[in-house]
């Protein structure tokens, strides 16, 4: 059926296009605020999520203080003890100047024992070190410098006489911002080497446990708590005992935040558009109110003008959603790219749902405003409403 | 004439209650039109008229007192029903016209077949009864504001007529027209009377009222005369 209480409002619509399209207007900007706003969030979560949950596996405990404070081997020791059949990780750490060629830079020198490695730095090429001259370098290397499988390179600084070649074995899958130890950018080279060429000793930087099980993290952290803090107020404690996991929803709740808080603005801007719809539609039922009578005084039903001023609000807020969802798309890819730079979850699930979502609030939002209006013109007396100029 | 009832009013008031005093509109009219009987009501300004139109059209329904329509009591109904009552049995025919800007012609006299049937009219209703007041087919996609007065009382007679009702209201329906045009849509409307139709017609025109078969005289909400 062709309902002629839609034609009605479709006509009225057209008759005020200029008024219409503005209220619409309002309902597009806030669609693309709130749909962007929701994909951005939702993009960055899924990016922080694949590149940190590699390693949410992890607690980490490191010295509190100044730079030359370390995990000692006694330490590391009851650590072990209390990490029970848990992989420990000691980890030597500094930065110092590498070379490769011609070219020199700074990077992260690690000392890490090479059958530890094996348990968490996958590879991508090549092999684990079979000898103390060997290390592994992280992925983001081979790109910048071009340093390959084989490749020399020097550690440390000509100057001081303190540099030694070493050969490229392997190169570490690429691990993006991860908690435990940043290696994209790394030299990963033996426990021994590091303890010759920097002579150390048993006086670690930090030590990584690697859990078999998550569910067991949270009782280690407590153990660890007690064992090397003892309980002591946060400020005075000797060492920081950090797991990825609960990091990793540290850092998803405060980006679940910040995204809300942003959609929230969106709302605004829908809220803002609701009253501009709520205006439009209150004169559109002024200036009709002897339509509205004579609509009456001919057999329509309350509920058939109700419908017809319905149809109004939804005419405009379908128009405004939908044509704000398509910008959305474009808005929330470019916001996406310029924020998050990593569009490869754009077209997720999680992240295009901003989009009918964004179509829903709209439209609900322009019902809503119209819910008023649209009551007031079927309550008119018809009498009253005959009589109005 | 048969004698059957169409409108039966039986000591109707109507009082609007005013932050000054309350306003008695109507004070305890009683009043009968056969069906097929054409009524003026005359009254000067202020006496009554439309009030008692407006009961009769139920658009309104009295404070006291009894009101039948075609059998039915208005006071017992409520408003979906006073409005399905009125759509069926009523066809108005205003001084203003009162078509809908937004319809052509055709439009408008479809719209109230549309609300009765809940689908739009192929019988070719609309455009025959155009017709036969002299809207042509042509004129009927217009919309009214592209029409001239008689033109559009005209339509408005159409649109009164498509679902076929009991009773015709009129409120003063040349009050807009030049006496030209004014004698034409009366002579209409006394075709319609003699083809049976009952007519209900408000007038301060006292050469109007003549068409018809009776005259109430109305004065300060009571029948006078």
């Amino acid at each position: 059926m062709r309902d002629i209480f839609f034609q009605l409002s479709v006509r009225n619509v057209r008759i005020h296009f200029l008024r219409s399209l503005l209220a619409a207007v309002g309902i597009v900007i806030g669609v693309i605020a709130i749909a962007s706003m929701g994909m951005m969030g939702a993009n960055l979560q899924l990016l922080l999520k694949d590149e940190l949950s590699s390693n949410a596996d992890t607690i980490i405990v490191e010295p509190r203080g100044s730079d030359d404070s370390y995990v000692s081997d006694m330490t590391v020791n009851r650590i072990k003890l209390v990490a029970g059949q848990n992989i420990v990780v000691p980890v030597y750490s500094r930065m110092d100047r590498i070379g490769y060629g011609s070219a020199v830079g700074m990077a992260y020198i690690h000392g890490i024992d090479p059958v530890k490695t094996k348990e968490f730095l996958p590879l991508v090429d090549g092999d684990y070190p079979k000898s103390d001259s060997n290390v592994l370098i992280g992925a983001g290397l081979v790109t910048e410098a071009d340093i390959r499988v084989g490749s020399m390179i020097k550690i440390g600084d000509s100057e001081s006489g303190n540099q030694r070649m070493v050969r490229v074995s392997g190169i570490i899958e690429k691990r993006g911002y991860s908690f435990d130890l940043f290696t994209d950018y790394s030299v990963v080279a033996t426990e021994r080497f590091y303890e010759n060429f920097y002579s150390k000793n048993g006086n670690y930087d930090q030590v990584n446990i690697i859990a078999a099980n998550t569910d067991e993290i949270p009782e280690i952290v407590t153990n660890l708590e007690r064992l090397l803090n003892k309980n002591k107020q946060s400020h005075d404690r000797d060492y920081r005992i950090t797991d990825s996991g609960s990091q990793l929803k540290d850092i998803q709740d405060n980006i679940g935040m910040v995204s809300s808080f942003v959609m929230a603005m969106g709302a605004i801007t829908l809220l803002v558009a609701a009253i501009s719809i709520f205006n439009v539609m209150m004169m559109s039922v002024t200036e009709r109110i002897r339509e509205i009578g004579i609509l009456r005084s001919i057999g329509t039903e309350k509920i058939e003008i109700r419908k017809m001023f319905l149809y109004e609000a939804t005419l405009i807020g379908l128009s405004g959603s939908v044509i704000g969802a398509v910008l959305s798309v474009i808005f929330g890819y470019i916001v996406v790219a310029l924020v998050v730079r990593e569009t490869d979850y754009f077209l997720s699930f999680d992240s295009l749902m901003y989009v009918p979502a964004g179509i829903i609030i709209g439209l609900a939002t322009c019902i809503l405003s119209g819910i008023y209006p649209a009551w007031r013109a079927s309550n008119l007396d018809p009498v009253e409403a005959l009589a109005s100029e | 004439m048969s004698g059957n009832k169409v409108i039966l009013l039986e000591d109707v008031y109507k009082i609007y209650n005013q932050r000054f005093g309350d306003v008695i509109a109507l004070n305890g009219v009683s009043l009968s039109v056969d069906e097929g009987e054409f009524i003026a009501i005359m009254g000067p300004s202020g006496s009554g008229k439309s009030t008692l139109l407006n009961q009769l059209g139920i658009l309104d329904v009295p404070t006291s007192g009894e009101l039948l329509i075609d059998g039915h009591n208005t006071r017992l109904l409520d408003d979906t029903r006073l409005t399905r009552l009125r759509r069926d049995k009523i066809g108005y025919i205003f001084q203003k016209f009162n078509l809908i800007p937004t319809l052509t012609a055709y439009e408008n006299v479809e719209y109230p077949s549309i609300l009765q049937k809940k689908r739009r009219d192929d019988s070719g209703r609309a455009y025959e009864l155009l017709e036969s007041v002299g809207i042509s087919r042509e004129r009927a996609g217009h919309t009214p504001n592209e029409l001239s007065g008689g033109q559009q009382q005209r339509v408005a007679i159409a649109r009164a007529l498509i679902n076929d009702p009991t009773i015709l209201l009129c409120d003063e329906p040349t009050g807009n027209l030049d006496s030209k045009t004014g004698l034409q849509i009366m002579d209409m409307l006394t075709e319609l009377n003699d083809s049976g139709r009952t007519i209900v017609m408000v007038t301060h025109d006292s050469n109007i009222a003549d068409y018809a078969d009776r005259t109430i005289v109305l004065a300060d909400g009571r029948i006078v005369s």
